[in-house]
């Protein structure tokens, strides 16, 4: 009677861990791109995140509301991985205020390098994801996740899954800081000026900053720009509250153009500048 | 004649709003709202004292990891009974998650020992645009002579996870234990979290 009763007690605990993983809206895995160990000793892999509808979860600056998402990498000894790269993300603009985040995919890409002298012939990583995840209501979405690579001279991954990562590569933001520009400071905000884009500018619809840190500029898509003798002026307002003054132009320029398939093109920026000036 | 009034009338009522904008270090902004229990308050009302403002949603996970572990309301308890004003508002729209009947919110307040000096309710969003409220909690604490002289998150772990409470720098008893040993908030803002004010 006793074994009856637990029993009944584990199908009731299964069957309440299956409704939940079902009802859950968002869900992650880890996946592998195809390699060449003799080629170069790095793995491309992923933290494929999946959401369902309406849902979105966060980029690496949240914007005003949610939480950045971040990954901690457990790995083996002489492993090691190198920082996630970023797709560019969505803006969500409601009730004036501004988020940045993904929603249905994203896949966040990181290079996993394996020394000469490893000796196992497999790795196994685990990653605790931690993230929010938010439609009209948000919810936190933790989770560790994990995958054991077996290590071959090379690889191919699935079709399927080799075209998540080239098509999460071209959304990348590509690092570029030969950009002329400078900088004009006012009391609530500030204008950054481009010389010499290498751009036809009547194709460029929009332009806009977002930067890695918060705290600092107002979180918007819809950042004043124009067109003026041969030069584009983009202008950033300030937070109402900001915690720090801008010392450094740090984060993602995304070009938005007015061509049939309305393109984006997005460039990461590190540049110091010396607003005195 | 209809055009002109129309600009007059707008450069005013733009003026108005520009002028109702919450600032750091400048006076914060007077409003009326009603409690829980019916009871209507001003910020005006508590001219002298230092006030906490909380932006509250009882039902955001950021506001649970702060009620939940009753971080929230130890601090409620200890700057109460130091003579400070705990007014936390909620923003709520009708319909909105954490939007609640009043004696839904009396209940919750009461299970949760909640020891704020008032529930505001804030329905229609004004008060909340007006200080530039983002996320719940968002906190903000005006000195006795009235000036806005902190905004921002209530801590710096930004996590739904309680653990994190031990461990983080609380801003609001760091600026609340600076203005009443007489001294000068040493961190006037910081970035809040949490889930979006549902306006």
């Amino acid at each position: 009677m006793i074994k009856t009763g637990k029993f009944f007690f584990f199908l009731i605990i299964v069957s309440l861990q299956l409704n939940a993983q079902q009802l859950a809206p968002a869900s992650a895995k880890i996946i592998v791109d195809s390699y060449s160990l003799e080629k170069s000793r790095s793995i491309p892999i992923g933290v494929l995140a999946e959401l369902e509808n309406d849902w979105h979860l966060y980029w690496r600056n949240s914007g005003d509301t949610g939480i950045p998402t971040s990954i901690e990498f457990d790995l083996p000894e002489g492993i090691s991985i190198s920082e996630i790269l970023w797709p560019v993300p969505k803006v969500f603009e409601f009730d004036g205020l501004a988020s940045f985040g993904y929603e249905k995919q994203v896949l966040l890409i990181a290079e996993l390098n394996i020394p000469e002298n490893f000796e196992s012939n497999s790795v196994l990583i685990t990653a605790r994801v931690k993230s929010l995840i938010c439609k009209d209501v948000c919810i936190p979405f933790n989770t560790n996740v994990s995958k054991e690579i077996k290590l071959m001279n090379s690889f191919s991954a699935e079709d399927e899954i080799s075209k998540l990562f080239s098509q999460t590569r071209i959304n990348l933001p590509e690092a570029k800081n030969d950009f002329e520009l400078s900088v004009v400071p006012e009391e609530n905000n500030l204008t950054i000026v481009f010389e010499n884009l290498n751009y036809d500018l009547a194709k460029i619809n929009s332009l806009y900053f977002l930067p890695y840190e918060s705290g600092i500029f107002k979180n918007t898509a819809e950042q004043n720009n124009k067109i003026k003798d041969k030069r584009f002026e983009l202008m950033i307002e300030y937070d109402q509250f900001k915690t720090e003054e801008f010392r450094e132009l740090f984060g993602i320029l995304v070009f938005q153009f007015n061509d049939a398939a309305q393109s984006q093109k997005a460039y990461e920026i590190n540049k110091q500048i010396n607003t005195n000036n | 004649m209809n055009r002109k009034f129309a600009i007059i009338f707008l450069v005013f009522f733009s003026g108005l709003v520009f002028a109702q904008q919450a600032k750091l270090n400048e006076s914060a902004p007077d409003f009326r709202l009603t409690d829980s229990n019916g009871s209507e308050h001003s910020l005006s009302d508590f001219a002298g004292k230092i006030v906490v403002l909380e932006w509250i949603n009882y039902d955001c996970p950021f506001v649970e990891k702060h009620y939940d572990s009753k971080n929230m309301q130890s601090l409620q308890e200890k700057y109460t009974e130091e003579g400070v004003i705990w007014l936390a508002i909620c923003s709520s729209n009708k319909g909105k998650q954490g939007n609640f009947s009043v004696e839904e919110i009396n209940k919750r307040s009461k299970n949760q020992g909640a020891k704020f000096t008032a529930y505001l309710i804030d329905e229609g969003g004004t008060v909340g645009k007006m200080y530039g409220a983002k996320t719940t909690p968002h906190m903000y604490i005006i000195d006795k002579n009235g000036m806005l002289v902190y905004a921002g998150g209530i801590d710096d772990k930004a996590t739904t996870d309680v653990d994190d409470i031990e461990d983080s720098k609380n801003y609001v008893a760091t600026a609340l234990d600076e203005l009443l040993a007489g001294k000068e908030v040493s961190v006037q803002s910081s970035t809040p979290y949490g889930c979006s004010v549902k306006y």
